[in-house]
């Protein structure tokens, strides 16, 4: 027992330990840092830096003088308007240099404590994905992110794809657990009985005529077939939340194409790993059509390349230079 | 030949990656959201209930609907409790770095949702310049659009009043310098009912939230006007 239990914590540690290329780790860096930076130019753009980064005093919307324990900023810094100006500069400036992969980790950290910031300062402005990019920063600080693609590469290799040098593989590992958490969580608590056949999992089409949710007057989902299309809709929501661990088995079966079994080989002739990802892409595309979340959608499609290994991504690189460098004609 | 054995610094790595998944396993783990007597008596509390009454008699359990409302803040306080001492030791890390695992996403879709407006009254009386998802009321659309901005008034009719009422104050504000003709504002939410096609539609509106400004009371404290 004792022996079994040991090999199980040396598999485990085993595990943690792999290490890989670090350009899928730059791939996802880049784009989340883009769609970041988007977020933050928006509130930029719509003129809403201090009402939503500052005090009542100065224009903000939020009462935090009043708060019995403000938010760290505020008892650091005066209620005065530069302040909520600063605070927006630094997430820019941070969202911008995590991008470049300059200082990449300790872009990471400030642009994470910073945004943690908004969270305290306005916490209805701050939703589900300001919190999962946080938790992503996390990892990101603590990872070799850096080591491809970045500012920090060219300088301490003279190359942007830097010297190739492995990096660990967990950080990327910790994101498809996230991801499978968000999912999976999100599903077993759709408690509300209209996600269910005894609701005629009518979920989607009530979601869908709240006007502050939807892009759209979608009140013509009430008749044929549109109805029937958002309890499928419903259906395959529940379904794909709940079975969203099945993933990490896949990656299993994937990695270990020698065993035997018909799930195994399945599994594997039909890419459910590949599956699981469409599915996700498809329904994150939708919403992003059909309701009005925001850089949501975006954020979690910006991770899904942290499904891809290295060499996978290699090779899709290759495949899709290839497409792109074809010649319009055959040369002579 | 066996596999090297384990660093101490993969060990130690090991150890941190499982500490770190335990801690968001705590917050990630499932648990309904501490309710009160205001909730549960809401329309949409009432409606889930009601479903749920349906529910549990079709399979020959029967409760009343105050003795089932009366589990569901039972059971729903006393889980949340539980979830949150597990919590409270790792809080102030999660509150400093603004992490943490809290997915609830649409777990109980709102058939009384909240409809934004905006009215401007002139010399002929109020009309509306914004109405959510209206194709030509569209005042400050992209903004009042923005998911940042949507957090502010969706949902504020039962939380949060300070954050309601200065944002509604700066739409106001907005809506004076867009509009010189106005003299007031008025800024609402408007209860909607959601019915599934095959129940009778409900066409009732119930305003709420309804702040008004004036524009002598508004523009001079921000030095627009002399």
């Amino acid at each position: 027992m004792i022996d079994r239990l040991w090999g199980w914590a040396i598999r485990w540690v085993a595990f943690w330990d792999a290490t890989e290329h670090p350009r899928t780790l730059g791939i996802v860096r880049i784009l989340l840092a883009i769609v970041i930076l988007f977020d933050f130019f928006e509130i930029w753009a719509y003129d809403l830096v201090v009402p939503l980064l500052g005090p009542q005093e100065v224009g903000g919307w939020a009462d935090l003088m009043a708060r019995e324990n403000p938010p760290l900023l505020y008892q650091w810094l005066p209620a005065a308007e530069w302040v909520p100006r600063l605070h927006h500069a630094v997430l820019v400036g941070s969202a911008a240099f995590f991008g470049l992969g300059f200082f990449t980790r300790t872009s990471a950290v400030v642009l994470m404590l910073s945004w943690a910031q908004v969270a305290v300062t306005q916490p209805l402005s701050d939703r589900a994905i300001d919190l999962l990019c946080r938790n992503v920063l996390m990892i990101f600080a603590l990872s070799g992110a850096g080591r491809w693609g970045s500012l920090d590469a060219l300088w301490s290799t003279g190359s942007l794809a830097g010297d190739g040098k492995p990096i660990g593989a967990w950080p990327r590992y910790l994101l498809i657990v996230q991801l499978v958490v968000m999912y999976f969580t999100a599903g077993i608590q759709k408690v509300g009985i209209l996600w269910m056949p005894m609701g005629s999992f009518a979920a989607l089409y009530v979601i869908l005529q709240d006007p502050a949710i939807a892009r759209f007057d979608f009140a013509y989902l009430a008749r044929a077939p549109f109805f029937q299309l958002t309890q499928l809709g419903t259906l395959v929501t529940m379904v794909w939340q709940w079975a969203y661990p099945l993933v990490f088995l896949w990656y299993f079966y994937k990695n270990t194409p020698d065993r035997p079994g018909r799930l195994r080989a399945f599994a594997n002739r039909w890419h459910l790993t590949l599956v699981w990802m469409g599915v996700g892409a498809l329904f994150h595309l939708l919403l992003a059509v059909t309701m009005e979340l925001g850089i949501f959608p975006w954020a979690m499609l910006a991770l899904y390349p942290a499904f891809i290994d290295p060499d996978e991504m290699l090779q899709l690189g290759t495949l899709v230079r290839g497409w792109v460098g074809r010649p319009a004609t055959p040369p002579a | 030949m066996s596999a090297p054995a384990p660093s101490p610094r993969a060990w130690l790595r090991a150890g941190c990656i499982t500490v770190a998944l335990v801690v968001h396993g705590i917050y990630a783990l499932p648990s309904p959201r501490g309710i009160d007597e205001a909730d549960i008596e809401s329309p949409e509390g009432r409606e889930e209930v009601e479903r749920w009454r349906e529910l549990l008699a079709s399979l020959g359990v029967t409760y009343t609907h105050e003795e089932l409302a009366a589990e569901s803040l039972w059971w729903s306080n006393t889980l949340s409790d539980a979830h949150n001492t597990l919590q409270r030791p790792f809080r102030p890390w999660m509150r400093w770095t603004g992490t943490g695992q809290a997915w609830a996403l649409f777990a109980s879709p709102d058939t009384h949702p909240h409809r934004l407006e905006v009215y401007i009254h002139d010399g002929t009386g109020w009309r509306a310049v914004f109405r959510r998802n209206h194709p030509t009321l569209d005042f400050l659309d992209a903004t009042l659009r923005f998911r940042r901005v949507r957090g502010l008034y969706d949902g504020s009719t039962t939380n949060q009043r300070v954050p309601y009422w200065n944002f509604s104050r700066w739409v106001a504000k907005q809506a004076f310098l867009a509009y010189p003709e106005a003299d007031r504002v008025r800024v609402q939410m408007v209860r909607e009912h959601t019915t599934l096609p095959w129940e009778p539609a409900d066409a009732e509106e119930v305003v709420k939230a309804k702040r008004i400004f004036k524009r002598e009371a508004i523009l001079p404290e921000d030095g627009l006007v002399p």
